[in-house]
């Protein structure tokens, strides 16, 4: 009842920054918390949630390259908390892969093309779970198309270090995937 | 060149090394280098092919992103940008708008130093919501019923979820009105703080009270609010969908049903003790009330909300188990934190709440239209004999 008289003022000033920031960022950000809580309505209210954060946070006043990597480095953590506050978390990974059903899958798998995706994508999204959560955070960000110095700044550690970082977090990404990928070929 | 680092390595392959060609050219010469390139790329393009996998089919279109900023709301301005325009604005309205922008949001599904309590205060409005919709009458008038706190129930909740139990219901409509804990102020005296809340403040005996403490309370006063929840079916749907039901449907008149919980006036007496810490909490108000505007059938709100997955099944189970929902309010409480029995206090039937950490205690009960709880580091036998002199 008090939102309708807001919304009649115009933009301006660090408002219309807000605005175009949000613009501009929230697509790739969705994209990269679609990825990790594999819904796409549940990826929108996370990525709403850390643009509520930013609005009172003084990094609003940072250069964009910080302001993203602070939105994305928000992002990632409260992705992180919903799939952890849930008691059973493997069982909502598993869901988090159906839900991919309605607005994931590629229309042009066909039906048993589905299924497989969207058990491969349980599946891996199983083994994201399984790694430390830094190492998490810069494997989904390098192979969702993030820069070295990108990552270095929204995992607020050295350009120097991501590489030793991301060496790490995919051979543990490989030991955890390929065993369930065996079990998968037994079954 | 000396063998690179498997950091190094790792950059040298994404083409983000410091210096590509000397990479290039040393894993070229050296076996052992290439070897472990040729591992770190392996698994590179495992997690490529992977991640890969959980790729959108595409990203949000533009006018999909207009529409998520303006789902996300026009009241939400920048600070900086506020605090400009609160200077423009009279006063009167500068400091509505502070208050609505601080109240309305952020305490409501972001985490801050006090979110928990934040969180707290929320979910007994959104347990007040799922009980508080008797049907009725004056379906004419648009009111079907009122719900009054006359007795109260503890619910168990996680505390560790609250927030998500406070982001649901903002996913099943909207919500509107003072959500923050309890804005209050300071006032002289009791006169004065009964004048403000409208019914007399009872003073407890001061030999009732436990030795130490000041004599003379600092009394607050917190005004009336008004929580208004308006059901959308659109969200409702996409709330279903997004929970794997997207058979069932949204029952025709429960979209746009307002709930209003009316949140009363209250006065808060704080007795301290010789080194300024606060002993002893006197809290008293009038009942919450709640009504339901709109076309529906109020049993059939509440029976929708608490059928809808996604919802903490205990707490769920605790809210279908009050018999008398009509007139008993739910007192949320975080089963780790916090043990409690019903109880006789002065007089009426009541709770009496310990922390399981020894921390303190406090009673809550009602008599005469007026809810009353007393609180603090203190033994359940103290607080019941402050009890016994209110009212």
């Amino acid at each position: 009842m008090v939102w309708v008289d807001e919304r009649a003022e115009p933009a301006t000033g660090p408002a219309r920054k807000f605005d175009d920031l949000f613009l501009r960022l929230y697509p790739r950000l969705h994209d990269l918390c679609r990825r990790v809580v594999g819904d796409g309505f549940e990826a929108e209210d996370v990525v709403q949630e850390a643009f509520l954060r930013l609005a009172g946070a003084p990094v609003l006043d940072r250069p964009e390259e910080e302001v993203g990597a602070w939105l994305r480095r928000v992002c990632l953590n409260l992705s992180y908390n919903r799939l952890r506050w849930e008691r059973r978390a493997r069982a909502r990974l598993e869901r988090a892969g159906r839900l991919e059903a309605g607005d994931g899958a590629d229309p042009g798998d066909g039906p048993l093309g589905s299924v497989l995706r969207l058990e491969e994508q349980a599946a891996v999204r199983r083994a994201l779970w399984a790694l430390p959560e830094r190492q998490r955070s810069c494997l989904l960000l390098r192979h969702s198309g993030y820069s070295y110095a990108e990552i270095a700044e929204t995992c607020q550690l050295a350009v120097g270090s991501v590489g030793v970082l991301l060496a790490r977090a995919e051979r543990a990404f490989r030991d955890a995937y390929q065993p369930q990928d065996d079990e998968g070929a037994g079954t | 060149m000396r063998c690179l680092s498997e950091g190094e390595l790792r950059a040298f392959i994404d083409v983000q090394g410091d210096d590509q060609a000397a990479a290039e050219a040393h894993v070229a010469a050296c076996p052992a280098c290439r070897a472990a390139a040729d591992e770190l790329r392996g698994n590179a393009e495992l997690a490529a092919a992977a991640v890969g996998a959980l790729r959108p089919a595409r990203l949000p279109a533009a006018a999909e992103t207009e529409a998520a900023r303006g789902r996300l709301g026009a009241a939400l301005l920048p600070s900086p940008a506020g605090r400009q325009q609160e200077q423009s604005r009279p006063p009167a309205a500068a400091s509505g708008r502070r208050a609505r922008l601080g109240s309305l949001w952020r305490p409501a599904w972001l985490p801050r130093p006090r979110g928990r309590l934040a969180a707290a205060a929320l979910i007994l409005v959104v347990m007040v919501g799922l009980v508080a919709t008797p049907a009725g009458r004056g379906a004419a008038s648009g009111f079907l019923a009122q719900f009054r706190s006359q007795r109260f129930a503890v619910v168990t909740f996680d505390p560790n979820r609250a927030e998500d139990s406070v982001a649901a219901l903002q996913q099943l409509g909207t919500v509107s009105g003072d959500l923050a804990g309890l804005p209050s102020s300071e006032v002289a005296s009791p006169a004065e703080a009964s004048r403000q809340v409208g019914f007399a403040v009872s003073l407890p005996d001061a030999g009732a009270l436990p030795s130490g403490v000041a004599r003379e309370p600092r009394i607050h006063v917190s005004p009336t609010r008004q929580v208004r929840f308006t059901l959308q079916a659109a969200k409702v749907r996409d709330y279903l969908r997004a929970h794997g039901d997207a058979g069932t449907a949204v029952p025709p008149g429960l979209d746009g049903a307002t709930l209003v919980v009316n949140v009363p006036a209250a006065a808060l007496l704080e007795y301290r003790g010789a080194d300024g810490t606060p002993r002893l909490l006197v809290g008293q108000a009038r009942e919450v009330t709640a009504t339901v505007e709109g076309a529906a059938s109020v049993e059939r709100l509440r029976a929708f909300l608490l059928d809808l997955p996604g919802l903490p099944a205990e707490t769920v189970r605790q809210l279908r188990a009050i018999g008398d929902w009509r007139n008993t309010l739910p007192l949320p409480v975080p089963a780790d934190l916090i043990g409690w029995r019903d109880a006789r206090i002065a007089g009426s039937d009541g709770l009496l709440l310990s922390d399981r950490r020894g921390l303190g205690s406090a009673a809550i009960w009602q008599r005469n239209g007026r809810i009353y709880g007393v609180a603090g580091p203190l033994r359940q036998a103290e607080l019941l004999r402050v009890a016994e002199t209110l009212g």
